[in-house]
């Protein structure tokens, strides 16, 4: 066997921690929520790339409940979601929560004759989980579907659960912050937080102080209309007041990204977004 | 020329840096023609320097340009708004402030606000300290 | 008699229950409810007309590009303005992502689980699953294109956000056509990338949907429904032939014929709303509030019409007014039909990126009447989809929005007539009650999106 006492203790960090991680990812359930919004947060985990959303499913969390991927369907499909309430779980929720109505402006479900409103199964998860993502805008912070005159009444889902939480905003959500979230809880425990909630390692950023564009700030070159390669600010651009790694991290694999493509940002990560916002583009 | 223009700082810090260039080079050479040639430089950005002070000068004699003669009615504050190129400007209890390049307010908005009205009132509904106010360019007075 | 409640149909974008009576294994009654609602519609009030593009492409996350499209278009027509050829063209081709996008997720991730046993990760495993007819060597198969087919759709969006800065809710798509300007890096990659995406649709895609209808013959025989088809129109502004799809038309009764888009009127008779007339054309300033306690009502989609008739919108639809595609109207010729699209329209954005110029965007600043009103109808993944906008004091004062599954998940109007969901599930035969896979295979096979149809 090796007698070098480095290698041991090298061997015994690297492979316990890997031991360790994986132990951890096979043990937890996760449940994917979708409430009061577009569902387009889920579409963004399935276009995450390494890992990807099959080594996700597969190698880090099990994914017990989701609207959108699920097989079973009815009654059944619920039931996955009510016995996964007594094991240790991790709840993401995406969109907000509508109260409206007592709730039934989204209902998610129908078991024993009875509808089971986003309200209740937020509040049915959100009370034994073990940790809660409010992925998305709409569930940090109202986003679009509170959107004024919030006709359904919706709120975040912190506003609702009053616990603690982690908020990964974005408009959707980039899958690198959801996916990255989660292997930070599932091998190193919570990530640091911000005043907001927001994992400090993808929100400490702000657009403006990163994005490559500012040197046309600073020079005063400014796009008069979209399209033009130069700094968006006088079309209303948020970068100002918004925090992501977008202008480092991009989207979709590729290089680009909405000031990338020739447009203000809208600042669809911040709270406040989309009233606060407005107007997205002015000439 | 327009004083407030950024133009303007931009030119007086290019003389600096030129001018503190020069002399460093013309300390440096051992040359003498070399150093007769940077003496020549150097005087004529001094020149240059000459007339941006005396731009100074002149706008500072000149009565129209201080604080309190330049009034705004709401109408003429309303055609700054940011759109189009104008510049952004905003009052806050009687002051009329300059926000065209202040970050926060991108193409003349700022959190669902827009440039070119007197926002008094969501100024205090939002702001505590009016010191953040102390940084903005004041342009001139509401009347 | 039994009445049998499926909510949620998983496997869609949104909440849809569907309750069915059953009796002797037949359904004799059906009824669709969206189950959300956020009031897009009242939400646009007062805002900034161009804000329309990416804002109301929150409408949904699986289809956005079509509702930044559909505003795109609205505004262009109230503030007259026409795109250039070559924007237009690389406005297309990003639409074109979407469609690959969504029918490759929406064949394997949607459809498949229904026919196949799933592989054995979750939220795949059903310990409940019956009717799945695959020897396992071809189930193997299939789980193993399930578990490739997410790197195409993937990919798919990759090329969108290339040319329009992120997927979901892309900003490349404005009015004037598009903010990107074309350059040979990325004309190169998106054109590498499409030509990936067209293979494995050609040789795998294509083979898994025919193994699924081998197996599963039945399903030629029922979701038929009414057989009324509806499109607005898809690629039909290009002369050459191969970058020609779909002109707007109606298929009823066995002839196609021309459309005409003032015939469209929404009812709300059946629908969680209050209002003062029942049935409204999309351009009729009615103040329509929601009520959800209304009586008789039963779902938050209202009951879009043509000339008084439910029409079925889709990959189906479009490919029958086409002519392409006319082997019948069925659940699994919808299916068959979305896949050979995406091969049709992969076709299509080649041609679009062999036309395509190196040129700048041609954007150009923009100004808002103080009053002007405009329509952008056009087909998008799940069908015709409009949005229709009047400014007024140059801020948005009415906007409606009638979305390809409004058409399709439709209640009842006042005439009784069902929605073609509804209708699609009348008289099909369900073998095991405690197991009705038939309802959830018929009703996919619409690609139904509830976070649309109710905006
Ligand atoms: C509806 C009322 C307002 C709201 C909600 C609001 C909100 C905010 C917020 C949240 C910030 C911090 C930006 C950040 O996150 O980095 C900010 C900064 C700022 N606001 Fe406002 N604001 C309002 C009205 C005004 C008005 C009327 C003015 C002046 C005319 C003003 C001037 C400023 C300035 C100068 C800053 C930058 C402060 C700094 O550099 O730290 N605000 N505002
Ligand atoms: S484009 Fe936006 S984020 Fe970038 S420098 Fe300009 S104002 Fe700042």
């Amino acid at each position: 066997m090796n007698s070098c006492p480095i290698a041991i203790s090298k061997d015994f960090i690297a492979k316990n921690l890997i031991k360790l991680s994986l132990q951890n990812t096979h043990k937890i359930n996760l449940i994917w929520l979708e409430l009061a919004g577009c569902s387009g947060n889920i579409i963004s985990l399935l276009n995450a790339d390494n890992p990807d959303i099959n080594y996700f499913l597969t190698n880090m969390i099990s994914l017990k409940y989701n609207n959108s991927l699920m097989a079973a369907e009815g009654e059944k499909a619920y039931r996955q979601f009510l016995e996964t309430l007594d094991t240790e779980f991790i709840l993401v929720i995406e969109g907000a929560v509508s109260t409206k109505a007592q709730g039934l402006y989204d209902v998610v479900a129908k078991y024993n004759g009875q509808y089971v409103t986003g309200m209740e199964a937020a509040k049915l998860a959100g009370e034994r989980a073990k940790h809660i993502l409010a992925v998305g805008t709409c569930a940090a912070y109202g986003g679009i579907s509170a959107a004024a005159p919030n006709p359904s009444e919706s709120v975040s889902v912190s506003a609702f659960l009053k616990r603690d939480i982690i908020n990964v905003p974005g408009c959707p959500v980039h899958p690198d912050w959801i996916i990255g979230t989660i292997a930070h809880l599932l091998v190193f425990g919570v990530p640091e937080l911000d005043q907001k909630n927001r994992p400090v390692i993808f929100y400490s950023i702000n657009i403006h102080d990163a994005c490559p564009r500012r040197s046309f700030f600073d020079q005063r070159v400014f796009a008069e209309k979209l399209g033009e390669p130069f700094c968006m600010f006088k079309l209303g651009c948020r970068g100002p007041v918004t925090n992501t790694d977008c202008p480092i991290r991009r989207w979709n694999d590729t290089d680009n990204w909405p000031i990338g493509d020739n447009t203000p940002c809208i600042g669809c990560a911040r709270e406040g977004f989309p009233d606060l916002m407005e107007p997205f583009i002015r000439y | 020329m327009n004083i407030h223009n950024n133009n303007f700082s931009c030119q007086l810090s290019h003389i600096t840096y030129r001018l503190s260039y020069y002399t460093k080079v013309f300390f440096s050479t051992p040359n003498p023609w070399e150093k007769m040639y940077y003496v020549n430089l150097i005087s004529n950005e001094l020149f240059w320097l000459n007339s941006l002070t005396q731009q100074l000068w002149e706008y500072f004699t000149e009565p129209n340009n201080t604080i309190e003669e330049k009034q705004f009615t709401l109408t003429e504050l309303a055609k700054y708004t940011g759109a189009n190129g104008t510049p952004a400007y905003a009052a806050v209890n009687g002051i009329v402030y300059d926000v065209s390049l202040e970050e926060t307010w991108g193409g003349g908005s700022h959190f669902g606000l827009i440039a070119g009205k007197d926002l008094t009132n969501q100024f205090k509904s939002c702001h505590q300290a009016e010191a953040i106010l102390n940084n903005l360019p004041v342009v001139g007075v509401l009347i | 008699m039994a009445k049998i409640t499926v909510n949620p149909i998983t496997r869609i974008s949104g909440f849809l229950e569907i309750e069915v009576t059953v009796e002797n294994n037949r359904i004799i009654d059906a009824k669709s409810s969206g189950m959300l609602f956020r009031g897009f519609e009242k939400m646009l009030k007062g805002r900034p007309p161009l804000d329309a593009v990416y804002f109301t492409e929150r409408i949904c996350g699986i289809c956005s590009t079509a509702h930044s499209l559909a505003a795109t278009l609205a505004l262009e027509y109230a503030l007259d303005i026409e795109p250039n050829e070559n924007a237009r063209m690389i406005r297309d081709f990003v639409h074109g992502c979407e469609f690959l996008q969504n029918h490759i997720r929406h064949f394997y991730q949607y459809t498949l689980p229904d026919y196949i046993k799933g592989p054995n990760i979750h939220p795949l495993i059903n310990n409940y699953s019956v009717d799945l007819r695959l020897p396992p060597d071809r189930n193997d198969k299939l789980v193993q294109h399930y578990l490739e087919s997410t790197k195409y759709s993937r990919l798919a969006h990759e090329m969108l956000a290339e040319l329009a800065g992120k997927a979901p809710h892309n900003h490349g798509i404005f009015i004037g056509g598009v903010t990107v300007k074309m350059d040979a890096d990325k004309w190169i990659k998106v054109r590498s990338i499409l030509d990936s995406i067209l293979s494995f649709v050609k040789d795998v895609m294509l083979e898994d949907v025919y193994t699924i209808a081998r197996y599963y013959p039945d399903y030629f025989l029922n979701g038929s429904g009414y057989g009324n088809l509806l499109s607005y129109g898809l690629y039909n502004t290009y002369k050459d032939r191969e970058a020609f799809y779909v002109n707007p038309g109606i298929f009823k009764n066995g002839t196609i014929s021309s459309f005409d888009e003032n015939m469209i009127t929404e009812n709300i008779k059946y629908a969680w709303y209050e209002a003062d007339q029942i049935e409204n054309k999309p351009t009729d300033e009615v103040e329509i509030e929601a009520d959800r306690y209304k009586e008789k009502a039963y779902s938050w989609v209202k009951a879009p019409r043509y000339n008084d008739v439910p029409f079925e919108v889709g990959p189906l639809a479009r490919m029958w007014i086409s002519g392409i595609y006319n082997n019948g109207i069925s659940t699994m010729d919808r299916t068959i039909a979305r896949v050979l699209e995406v091969i049709k329209i992969a076709e299509i954005m080649q041609e679009l990126l062999k036309r395509v110029e190196l040129k700048p965007s041609g954007q150009r600043k923009y100004s808002v009447p103080d009053q002007a009103e405009g329509k952008g109808l056009i087909d998008t993944t799940r069908g015709g989809l409009g949005h229709w906008i009047d400014i007024k004091n140059q801020k948005i004062n009415h906007y409606e929005i009638i979305t390809p599954t409004s058409w399709n998940l439709s209640p009842r109007d006042t005439k009784l007539q069902r929605g073609p969901v509804e209708e699609a599930l009348f008289c099909a035969e369900i073998k095991d009650i405690e197991n009705p896979v038939e309802i959830g295979r018929i009703v996919r096979s619409f690609d139904p999106c509830v976070s649309c149809a109710t905006h």
